[in-house]
């Protein structure tokens, strides 16, 4: 009870001290906007995204307050930065799920696309480049290292899984006399857990 | 009440932690732990498995929820050591005490607010000490061996210093001869099993994107005895133990450097009270005590920290990292220090109560100062000064980078963050080499065998480079073999490098730059606002400075006030001279650049700015800065 006493503590500190970043943020955001330094703005409402909470209201109005000013941007440079921060926020919260990740897509395309222009306008290469060019960003963008989250899930609560079972057999199996059963189900138990963590391991 | 106590810890810590990575090591913590990858050697597959395990948690970004691991191992080993000054007291009003002095300790505090992974290895340890501690209070139990051993093992998938708690413990042992020797065979098989979490490396070394990949035996051995630091390996710093005595002076000397540095000066006779007051319990306790103490204080600042003269960094990453154990066993023995003079207060109950409470709240009271040196809330300065980088370069470039700072977070950024993926990062050793790690152009196929790269990878630099491409955090001089072909041009927080034949007009060039005016603003706005005393940051902002000198130089000025003459030489890697002045700079013969500033109303708010950061990225801001070799060469 004590223990869930503390993590209560450490949630609702958390929500708090976020939820209060994000108000401030936000703020400082639209002082900004006012004041015609729209990339810092995008910034502020960059870090109100990044002290996300579930449910907050600001989550939202960080994301719309960015979609909104890209367009706006007058070098494309600038629209670039707008919507690939966008989508870098989004897969910066990223755990079992992408908060707002319906929106990716949208992203990507007008990340991508500005991404061509840019070096189409930079480098002026052949025309007959522009396909190989454009799958060249494209494959670039499609790269994402973040291991499965249902294989990388079972790992680390395997792990959790295989330490408690070892815990388990030492301290009900070895106590005097020797518990012979809580061995062996302990046994059975850390052989599972760890044969599944390193399962997980090696699919993730 | 230690539920009150670690409650509002929790709450400070958290107020006080990083909200986007800290400088440092944590963009590459970050990126190895969400990738279930390996972080340097030794790789710290234990760390990356909890890391992973937070990074699912529905709060904040990624880097919040990682630095949530910290703070909770944080507050567990608060516990413990209340648990251990319990058991040995049994005084829950005394036990408080350790805990306020620990908990509000200066690099104790730095610790559980960032992303590393010392507060881990700290609970690791902390376990291993108390089940010492009620092995000798209580009598030997084989469960408390088994436990221990396991425990032993899985400080081999950390931090290895864990591993030095076998010191003590073998002290502790000679008490129970007969019973450990018994049950020795069990314990190595436990032991084993803590250790098999190692396999991580195996699975995952080279499975994804890791800075030293495992693929093999020796690759392994590699990573897990750090035998790529040469002089750093585990094994090197071990066989120094045995050398250069004199290295004790040294070490205790710096130990105690860094206990002054932590504690409040009351804190030392409690100490050495606490000393007797162990003996006194038993003479087990007292040994195995003070065996740990000297463990991680003494020999490991022989082994880490023993140098006559030790450099900023080295004082930032050894004193306030290595040594949470050793203030965890100083305040541990305080906590027994203050029992011993309370047990004189038999007369009065009250007092009995009162002196340890009001201690235990005198010390707390240092939370003040801690909010303000190791409050990393919005401290954004790694993340910007990166992402200021990565935005203004055109699409396609190569961006080399240098050192842990600029590197590991670019790769957060790259692998986490997905930004900027058609920028391909390296490391750049030092300027006068050649040699590019393509660790940021992961997975390095795609890049290599694309054509927006392909004149890079095909060795053509100066052709590649004549697209505006190719940049580099350091200053490439003499004798750089990339200098006779290219030319360092002043970029955001980098520098361009332009073939020497290019010729850019210089009103197309300022152009280009003005463009990213906000975000280099922003980033300076970062250097001048934050209140940490991290050190790293302090470079990040120090190294900037120069490039926004450069910056606001070309901002057009219509009725100058008066003319700045900036110039910049480079002494060494990462080292530069800056005189700023309104007479001409004597001429030097270190490789650098000149530029004059206009100062007006167009650009007075930046050069203000300018010195604002210069005067919050003071290096004596750093606690430690008074003992480094950098302030003695300062001062003469």
């Amino acid at each position: 009870m004590r223990w869930l006493v503390l993590v209560l503590v450490l949630s609702v500190s958390s929500v708090y001290v976020l939820l209060g970043n994000q108000k401030r943020l936000i703020r400082e955001g639209d002082m900004l906007l006012v004041s015609g330094e729209s990339l810092i703005a995008i910034s502020m409402y960059e870090r109100a995204l990044l002290n996300y909470v579930p449910f907050s209201p600001y989550n939202a109005e960080a994301v719309e307050k960015i979609q909104k000013l890209c367009p706006k941007l007058k070098e494309k440079e600038h629209k670039l930065f707008c919507y690939e921060t966008l989508r870098s926020d989004l897969y910066q919260l990223r755990g079992f799920y992408i908060p707002y990740g319906e929106k990716i897509k949208y992203l990507e395309q007008k990340t991508l696309l500005t991404k061509l222009e840019l070096y189409i306008e930079k480098n002026m290469p052949p025309q007959n480049k522009y396909q190989t060019i454009y799958k060249d960003l494209k494959s670039f963008m499609d790269y994402d290292p973040y291991p499965s989250v249902l294989w990388s899930s079972a790992v680390v609560f395997s792990l959790l899984g295989w330490i408690l079972s070892l815990t388990f057999v030492i301290w009900k199996g070895f106590k005097k006399p020797t518990d012979k059963k809580a061995i062996l189900t302990g046994v059975v138990f850390y052989l599972s857990f760890f044969t599944l963590w390193l399962l997980g391991l090696y699919m993730a | 009440m230690t539920l009150l106590f670690l409650s509002l810890l929790a709450f400070l810590y958290i107020l006080s932690s990083t909200k986007a990575f800290n400088s440092g090591d944590a963009g590459e913590l970050i990126t190895s732990g969400a990738t279930l990858g390996l972080a340097h050697p030794s790789g710290y597959p234990l760390y990356m498995e909890v890391l992973k395990l937070f990074s699912f948690l529905p709060l904040g970004n990624v880097s919040f929820r990682m630095v949530l691991v910290s703070v909770v191992f944080s507050l567990l080993s608060l516990y413990v050591l209340y648990r251990i000054t319990l058991e040995l007291t049994k005084d829950r009003y005394v036990s408080l005490f350790p805990v306020a002095l620990l908990g509000v300790a200066y690099s104790f505090w730095g610790q559980s607010v960032v992303v590393k992974f010392y507060t881990l290895n700290l609970f690791i340890i902390s376990l291993m000490l108390l089940f010492g501690v009620l092995t000798a209070i209580r009598g030997y139990d084989r469960r408390y061996q088994l436990f221990v051993s396991f425990l032993l093992g899985l400080t081999l998938t950390n931090h290895h210093t864990g591993f030095m708690m076998v010191v003590p413990l073998l002290v502790l042992s000679l008490f129970y001869l007969r019973e450990a020797l018994k049950n020795l065979p069990l314990s190595f098989l436990f032991f084993l099993f803590g250790a098999l979490a190692n396999l991580h490396m195996w699975l995952r070394g080279n499975k994804i994107f890791v800075m030293v990949p495992v693929y093999n035996w020796n690759s392994f051995w590699d990573v897990f005895l750090r035998r790529v630091y040469k002089d750093g390996s585990s094994l090197s710093i071990v066989k120094n133990a045995f050398f250069d005595p004199f290295g004790f002076y040294y070490a205790t000397k710096n130990i105690l450097i860094i206990l002054q540095n932590n504690f409040p000066i009351y804190a030392f006779p409690l100490f050495l009270i606490g000393i007797w007051q162990a003996f006194k319990f038993s003479k087990r306790i007292g040994l195995f005590l003070t065996t740990f103490f000297l463990t991680y204080s003494l020999i490991l600042a022989k082994l880490t920290f023993s140098s006559p003269s030790i450099k900023v960094d080295s004082w930032y990453m050894g004193a306030h990292q290595y040594f949470l154990p050793a203030l965890f066993g100083f305040s541990l023995l305080c906590g027994l220090g203050l029992h011993g003079l309370v047990k004189y207060l038999q007369r009065t109950e009250l007092l009995k109560v009162a002196v340890p409470l009001s201690a235990s709240f005198a010390v707390f009271l240092a939370f003040f100062d801690r909010l303000i040196d190791q409050n990393f809330n919005d401290n954004y300065v790694a993340y910007s000064v990166s992402k200021a980088i990565l935005s203004s370069l055109p699409v396609g470039s190569i961006y080399l980078t240098y050192g842990d700072n600029h590197i590991f977070s670019s790769w957060y950024h790259r692998y986490i963050a997905l930004y900027r993926q058609d920028i391909c990062s390296g490391d750049y050793f030092s300027p006068d080499s050649s040699i590019i790690v393509q660790r940021g152009c992961y997975p390095t196929k795609l890049y290599k065998d694309s054509y927006i790269f392909s004149n890079f990878f095909k060795g053509n630099f100066s052709v590649f480079a004549s697209s505006g491409r190719l940049y580099s955090v350091i200053y490439l001089r003499d004798p750089n073999p990339l200098l006779p072909f290219l030319k360092n041009h002043f970029w955001i927080f980098s520098f361009a490098l332009l073939p020497v034949n290019a010729n850019i007009s210089e009103e197309k060039w300022s152009n280009m730059l003005l463009k990213w005016q906000e975000l280099e603003k922003l980033t300076m706005l970062d250097c001048s606002t934050y209140i940490t005393d991290d050190l790293f940051s302090i470079i990040l902002c120090n190294y900037s400075l120069p490039f926004f000198a450069y910056l606001i130089g070309n901002v057009e000025v219509e009725k100058p006030n008066g003319s700045i003459y900036y110039d910049l030489r480079y002494t060494g890697p990462n080292t530069y001279i800056v005189y700023i002045g309104k007479d001409l700079p004597k001429k030097s013969n270190f490789p650098g650049e000149s530029f004059i500033i206009k100062i007006g109303v167009e650009n007075q708010p930046l050069w203000d700015l300018y010195k604002a950061v210069f005067n919050n990225n003071s290096l004596e801001r750093f606690k430690y800065y008074k003992y480094t070799s950098e302030y003695r060469r300062a001062k003469k």
